[in-house]
């Protein structure tokens, strides 16, 4: 019994996880239909700020804002840079140029930060929570409770703003919503800064939770992203959250009772195959675009 | 059709140069600068820096200085069959160190062999390598020998009986493993379960937990020091009580900064003795400390030691091959190696040593173990 | 002489050439985007290794098993991609390297972790090929390659996969055979990728599942978007600056890979069409100097 509620506990702070980088990432599909790799970078790069932060200052709540503002600006810059340059190209090759800049950032990060990881351990004021034999650490449960703000306020902008309704036309039909006059161009940027600014959040929360960055991190959870996207829809937001949370859950209680037949990666995506062929627009599909 | 041929015709123009040396001795050296094990390739070029700097602040190689040419191989066959014939006809090095993983180095011997350069494998442990290829030398320990000696400490030091082996699933977390399979039951270990795991993998909640319940008295875990401190970490949180046992893999200053307190009973089998007095150890951690302000790793001693042995086969060898090649293997306690003294080469080119164990304690590897044993430490 | 350097480089350029041509015919020309040749590749490599090393069979009946491993499972793959679209498809393709890497990593019969290895190298009855003409044996194989493929984009395949590329619904409504030329292009691309593998493995001699990884399929694409796509000698250029370019790059060895994703970015942002494909800037200037006109031609007429 307690076997199967440490997986759902694992399950769902991984599924979290999982959630709040490929939000950022949906999002920027759903509205340029390019597949944003490079948003795996912008994740690391939050990891690194938030890391520098709290070395400099001691605090770890002013390492969010520091990531958040900083993955900002350098998504902002990746869209203004590049992808509005190359916005009627062809998939492939904006998603290779998305590739370089993402081989780039690591390699810079490792550069600059040195190849080695470095430790980010902070010890809580608050403590976990423990009932009978079920446990959450501190860190588990801060994982899982800013994923389910943060996906409220993602919610909330997505259907309650302007905002969302603009990039909800945008992502509908670009050429007439800005027929229609609506500065298209804005949103997206819009749109970036957003997701960026959540995949800096996330970014600062699995180096708390692993307890360390390391320029390479962006490889391990990028491709995970991609079969999330693809269970939930490509596009589709609440889909992708679904997707995480599925994806993490099933894969803690599969390698808890299976073992690695395969590494963990090759698991999640048979899943995915195994899904596309019965559903080849995802398991949402394209019925709701964000 | 006509731009291929113009294309091709191009490429002739492209022709580098071809270096000269002076009056040096050219010793070359891969690993891996960039990607995932840049780490890695940063302690070990350290490490093989170091041990230049050593022989040529002491004389050099019969008056002439070392000069190391290093490339990087990224870890991958491929590159490392590139960068070999590189530094065969380009850089015409004497002798050849790889400080590299077992892959590109496993890749890279039969071209040295061939071509008749020696070649010094330090961290890579693939079985294959130095087989009927004479100028290859094993300065690393062969992977089996951890497991087999870990099973001898397992039973006599932390009086075992039972044991759960969580594998890493790349060449070395498996053949480490294999060495505690085997000699589990002749030291009466009984093994409940065995898990493995991918490389790279940061989550092993889902496997802990049926740890957990298995309740072995000892959890074999192969790993790299990345790996391994998350094992740790999330064990402890897990309320996991087996003592856990580790490899050389684990050894690195980095263990303790990623994995904190929960490292602490940690023990691990390697062949090199932190505690030991011996001088070359001393030096060599002191002297790495005060170049690079960081502690050395196992990495590093290794190539370290790689670099002297292949020095000392070419202070005697001079450039021919056999002679460098049959001056290493004549090596009898050879106690310049940092790691520990190389007790004498067997065949197939393969160093023997002293294995030992170490336990973590108060964040710092302490003498715990050690074992001569032919048996065990022979491959 | 030629030092075995430049022969060792000048294979790993045929071979990636091999590598590249498989990407430009299933994306280039018939407008299917895979990211998992590398596994292809792995699957001829593996091939190759297991038909020579475990079965002890003939290396040259390696070409056929290889080819025809890595076409049978493209014809699977090509099944699978007639229900996805685009992006999907992509991401299928990805998630089906990593499933063939986590197979052969975790499968006994291919050595697992510790690779296959003594793989030996192609010989002429009993005698082995001296790596010249090994490297002969690529270049040729690589000719042979580009002449098949080159015919094949000047015959009705080659129509039907820029029809299917351009406009596919239109393509349908014509009474073009999706399906056929779909598939068709997915085994031939594959069973290049295969062949690939083959001569990899013949020429390192010892192969791991972690050379085939996700990582090398995105590198098998860039090769032939950097050199232009939907064109025969875009990939060709890619395969050489590409496999050519790193070897001058070691003297920054340190700053490599940045330097490689920088320029990626910066060639494709102003270059989307490559650097010698239909309508980029060095092609149009290159088809205007004289030297290529074969008769007088009006400047209008260089598409």
């Amino acid at each position: 019994m307690e076997k199967i509620l440490e997986n759902w506990v694992t399950g769902i702070t991984l599924g979290s996880i999982y959630a709040l980088i490929s939000i950022g990432m949906t999002m920027v599909y759903g509205l340029i239909k390019v597949l944003h790799v490079a948003h795996a970078s912008v994740y690391v790069l939050g990891a690194f700020l938030g890391f520098s932060i709290y070395a400099l200052t001691g605090n770890i709540w002013l390492a969010f804002p520091a990531a958040m503002a900083g993955c900002a600006l350098v998504g902002y810059l990746i869209y203004s840079q590049i992808y509005q340059r190359v916005q009627d190209a062809r998939a492939d090759i904006t998603f290779i140029i998305s590739l370089g800049l993402f081989m780039a950032m690591a390699d810079a990060f490792r550069l600059i930060a040195g190849p080695y990881s470095l430790s980010f351990s902070h010890t809580f004021s608050f403590p976990g929570y423990q009932s009978g034999i079920l446990k959450i650490t501190p860190e588990q449960l801060l994982v899982i409770g800013s994923s389910v703000l943060l996906m409220g306020v993602v919610w909330w902008v997505v259907n309650k703003t302007k905002t969302g309704l603009a990039w909800k036309a945008s992502a509908q039909d670009r050429e007439v919503a800005m027929g229609l006059g609506l500065k298209v161009n804005y949103y997206f940027g819009l749109n970036f800064i957003f997701g960026s600014a959540l995949a800096g959040i996330a970014g600062v929360l699995v180096g708390i939770y692993y307890g360390q960055v390391n320029p390479n991190m962006g490889f391990l959870w990028s491709y995970k992203v991609f079969v999330v996207m693809v269970l939930g829809g490509l596009g589709n937001v609440l889909g992708t959250v679904i997707a995480s949370y599925f994806l993490g859950i099933a894969e803690s209680f599969t390698i808890s009772y299976f073992g690695y037949f395969l590494p963990r990666d090759a698991i999640a995506f048979i899943l995915m195959i195994i899904v596309l062929i019965f559903l080849p627009s995802g398991v949402m599909g394209r019925r709701q675009r964000i | 059709m006509r731009s291929i041929v113009i294309m091709l015709c191009a490429i002739l123009l492209l022709v580098p140069v071809l270096a000269f040396g002076a009056d040096e001795i050219k010793v070359g050296y891969h690993v891996p600068l960039t990607g995932w094990a840049a780490a890695d390739g940063q302690s070990s070029l350290r490490g093989a820096q170091l041990a230049v700097k050593f022989i040529n602040a002491a004389g050099g190689i019969n008056g002439k200085k070392i000069n190391l040419i290093y490339y990087d191989d990224r870890v991958e066959a491929k590159e490392a069959v590139i960068v070999a014939r590189k530094l065969i006809e380009s850089d015409k090095v004497v002798g050849v160190v790889s400080g590299s993983y077992s892959t590109p180095t496993r890749a890279a011997a039969p071209i040295f062999n061939q071509s008749k350069v020696p070649y010094v494998s330090t961290i890579g442990t693939h079985p294959e390598i130095p087989v009927d290829r004479k100028y290859v030398i094993q300065v690393a320990v062969m992977s089996e020998i951890h497991g087999k000696v870990g099973a001898k400490m397992a039973a006599e030091k932390l009086k075992a009986k039972t044991a759960d082996l969580l594998i890493m699933d790349n060449d070395f977390g498996m053949a480490v493993t294999d060495g505690f399979r085997k000699m589990a039951p002749t030291f009466g270990i009984k093994i409940l379960n065995e898990y493995k795991y991918p490389l790279g993998e940061k989550d092993f909640r889902s496997l802990l937990g049926n740890i957990k319940n298995d309740n072995p008295d000892v959890l074999w875990a192969s790993g790299y020091y990345e790996e391994a401190a998350q094992i740790c970490k999330q064990a402890k949180e897990m309320g996991v009580k087996a003592t856990i046992i580790g490899q050389e893999g684990y050894d690195s200053p980095y263990l303790f900064k990623l994995g904190g307190d929960a490292v602490n009973g940690v023990v691990i089998t390697t062949s090199l003795d932190r505690g030991s007095n011996r001088p070359a150890t001393k030096k060599f951690f002191a002297e790495f400390l005060k170049d690079y302000k960081i502690a050395g790793d196992q990495v590093a001693a290794q190539a370290f030691d790689g670099v002297n042995v292949l020095a000392t086969g070419l202070r005697k060898g001079g450039s021919d091959p056999d002679k460098i090649v049959a001056a290493i293997t004549e090596l009898k306690n050879f106690e310049d190696a940092a790691t520990g003294p190389i007790m004498y080469f067997a065949q197939n080119q393969v160093a023997i040593r002293p294995i030992v164990a170490q336990m973590v304690k108060n964040l710092a590897f302490t003498s715990f173990f050690i074992t001569n044993d032919k048996a065990l430490i022979t491959p | 002489m030629i030092p075995t350097y430049y022969i060792t480089v000048m294979t790993f350029v045929c071979i990636n050439i091999l590598l590249s041509l498989s990407v430009g015919v299933l994306t280039g020309y018939a407008g299917q985007i895979s990211l998992g040749q590398a596994a292809f590749m792995g699957i001829g490599a593996y091939t190759a290794a297991f038909v020579t090393t475990k079965m002890g069979l003939s290396c040259w009946l390696g070409i056929p098993c290889s080819v025809f491993a890595a076409a049978i499972v493209g014809f699977g793959l090509g099944l699978i991609s007639l229900r996805l679209k685009d992006d999907f498809l992509a991401i299928a393709t990805m998630g089906f390297n990593f499933v063939v890497v986590g197979v052969l990593l975790y499968a006994p019969m291919f050595g697992r972790a510790l690779g296959m290895g003594d793989i030996p190298m192609l010989s002429f009855f009993d005698n082995p090929l001296s790596r010249e003409a090994f490297l002969g044996f690529c270049v040729a194989s690589v000719v042979v390659v580009i002449l098949v493929v080159w015919w094949l984009q000047r015959s009705w395949v080659g129509l039907a996969w820029r029809a299917i590329r351009e406009v596919q619904e239109v393509a349908e409504v014509m009474g073009v055979n999706i399906t056929k030329y779909k598939i068709f292009a997915f085994v031939v691309s594959t069973a290049i990728a295969g062949f690939s593998g083959y001569l990899y493995a013949h020429f390192v001699l010892f192969i791991t599942p972690y050379d085939f990884v996700f990582t090398n399929s995105t590198f098998a694409v860039t090769l032939a978007v950097l050199g232009g796509m939907g064109t025969i000698r875009g990939p060709v250029l890619g395969a050489i600056i590409l496999t050519v370019l790193p070897e001058y790059l070691r003297f920054i060895q340190d700053y490599r890979m940045l330097t490689y994703g920088l320029l990626l970015v910066v060639i494709l942002l102003f270059q989307p069409e490559g650097l010698i494909g239909n309508k980029s800037f060095l092609w149009r200037h290159l088809t205007g100097l004289r030297i290529f006109r074969r008769k007088p031609v009006s400047v209008e007429a260089t598409q």
